[in-house]
């Protein structure tokens, strides 16, 4: 089978699933998984924001890789939930990224909400995109620093990681701050199991999103991401069974 | 309106790079040239990155802010780097000595400071996360793995027992495969979300 014949059937299949889903599947509203990861970090900025310190988000070193597709863009998606109006007045946030595409965007994402519905002039403090440093390590050192040099609340690591990511987490833990992550690579998954209690693993990282903000839209992608991986387990049971008894 | 031509463009690009996978006769070369764009657009949003840093620290410095002195010589390091390497090229040896000389001790001093973080973290795992079946499968995989992998256990060649020390030095990998998949299937559905327009890079709503 050729990579058209696939994209055919791939094409044929979408139509089909489109014209079921649209005509004979009645839209009803699903009740997305219990998390006590979203509960927790809005508690923790409460907190933080209550207690007059200040917010890091750091969306980690790529908006793409080949290994970890789409941890970026998931980076992204969560900051926007996390930018609410109570975060955009106090505006002690900040948010950082080792690369520039990164807080490219989140400079986009802050200035339309500001320009949405507030007026600039009365603020005093804005939430600020930072970049620490080009390279992960670099990038890390900067980070350091201002973990120890301000007073932070809450850390929160969102995006594509090494494992070096722990270290800032034990500053924040020095600081007597509260550390929350939804990182994709298994190096920095593993580093932060051990050191991070509201952690979000393997594709549960990509829905943090939803998680932050259980918008309809973010809600039928969880299904979507569920529906697909009950699929891809069915696949690989009848695959390892008819491989056991010789079929394949 | 905004909106919707960004939408627009997205979807019809995404498109189009999706069937250049699939259709590459006909869609290589706007794949290729897409691909250019794009790249165009990162360094973009790179450079964009590094005048962020120089504004962050510029502003400690005219602010006076805690730490304005470390501000300072981090500017005026990264100047040096940059005249420098315009002046000399990244090619030139001395160049390249001058700053690896630097970087590559600093970086690797970070990673002595990860390894003894990790160290105590991960002694302190049971008093963080107490006796959860996750923390002690964690534990318990991460010591057998290790055990396994000095090369103290030896087997003789062709034996079930051989067959058993694979299977558990082989455990690890499986695991990863396993979180591999799902992380696929989650970029699957983040791309599908951008290209549907669900969710937009720049946060439009």
């Amino acid at each position: 089978m050729t990579w058209s014949q696939v994209a055919w059937v791939v094409i044929g299949l979408a139509a089909v699933l489109l014209l079921v889903l649209t005509w004979l599947v009645k839209p009803r509203r699903y009740a997305l998984r219990h998390s006590a990861f979203a509960q927790r970090l809005s508690q923790s900025r409460t907190a933080t924001l209550e207690q007059g310190r200040r917010q890091e988000v750091v969306l980690g070193h790529a908006l793409w890789s080949r290994v970890y597709p789409g941890l970026g863009l998931s980076a992204l998606a969560s900051y926007t939930a996390l930018l609410n109006a109570e975060t955009l007045a106090d505006g002690r946030q900040t948010v950082s990224a080792s690369e520039g595409i990164l807080v490219t965007f989140a400079r986009q994402i802050i200035q339309g909400r500001y320009q949405a519905g507030f007026s600039e002039e009365l603020l005093q403090d804005k939430v600020q995109p930072v970049v620490y440093g080009p390279t992960p390590f670099s990038f890390n050192g900067g980070l350091m620093a201002d973990l120890k040099m301000q007073d932070y609340g809450t850390l929160v690591i969102l995006g594509d990681f090494g494992p070096e990511a722990a270290i800032s987490v034990k500053n924040i833990h020095d600081q007597r701050g509260e550390a929350f992550a939804a990182t994709g690579s298994m190096a920095s998954q593993a580093a932060l199991f051990v050191n991070v209690d509201d952690l979000l693993l393997g594709e549960e990282a990509y829905l943090a999103p939803a998680l932050l903000d259980p918008s309809p839209q973010a809600q039928a992608a969880a299904l979507t991401e569920d529906l697909l991986r009950v699929g891809v387990i069915l696949a690989l049971v009848i695959g390892a069974t008819l491989k056991a008894v010789g079929v394949l | 309106m905004k909106k919707i031509l960004f939408g627009a463009i997205t979807l019809m690009v995404g498109l189009v790079v999706l069937a250049g996978f699939f259709f590459q006769d006909p869609f290589g070369p706007a794949l290729t040239l897409i691909y250019q764009w794009g790249l165009v657009l990162v360094a973009v949003g790179g450079l964009i990155g590094l005048g962020t840093l120089a504004a962050f620290h510029i502003r400690n410095i005219i602010q006076q802010k805690k730490g304005w002195i470390s501000s300072a010589v981090l500017l005026a390091a990264f100047l040096f780097s940059l005249i420098a390497g315009f002046v000399l090229t990244p090619q030139n040896a001395f160049y390249r000595d001058l700053i690896l000389n630097v970087q590559v001790p600093v970086e690797t001093s970070l990673l002595a400071i990860l390894a003894a973080t990790l160290l105590y973290a991960s002694l302190q795992l049971i008093r963080t996360r107490g006796w959860t079946p996750l923390s002690i499968a964690f534990m318990a995989s991460a010591v057998f793995s290790m055990l396994f992998n000095l090369g103290l256990i030896q087997t003789a060649s062709g034996t079930l027992g051989e067959q058993v020390l694979m299977f558990f030095r082989r455990l690890p990998l499986v695991g990863a495969r396993g979180v591999l998949i799902g992380m696929a299937l989650g970029g699957l559905v983040m791309g599908l979300r951008f290209l549907l327009s669900t969710d937009h890079p720049g946060g439009e709503r």
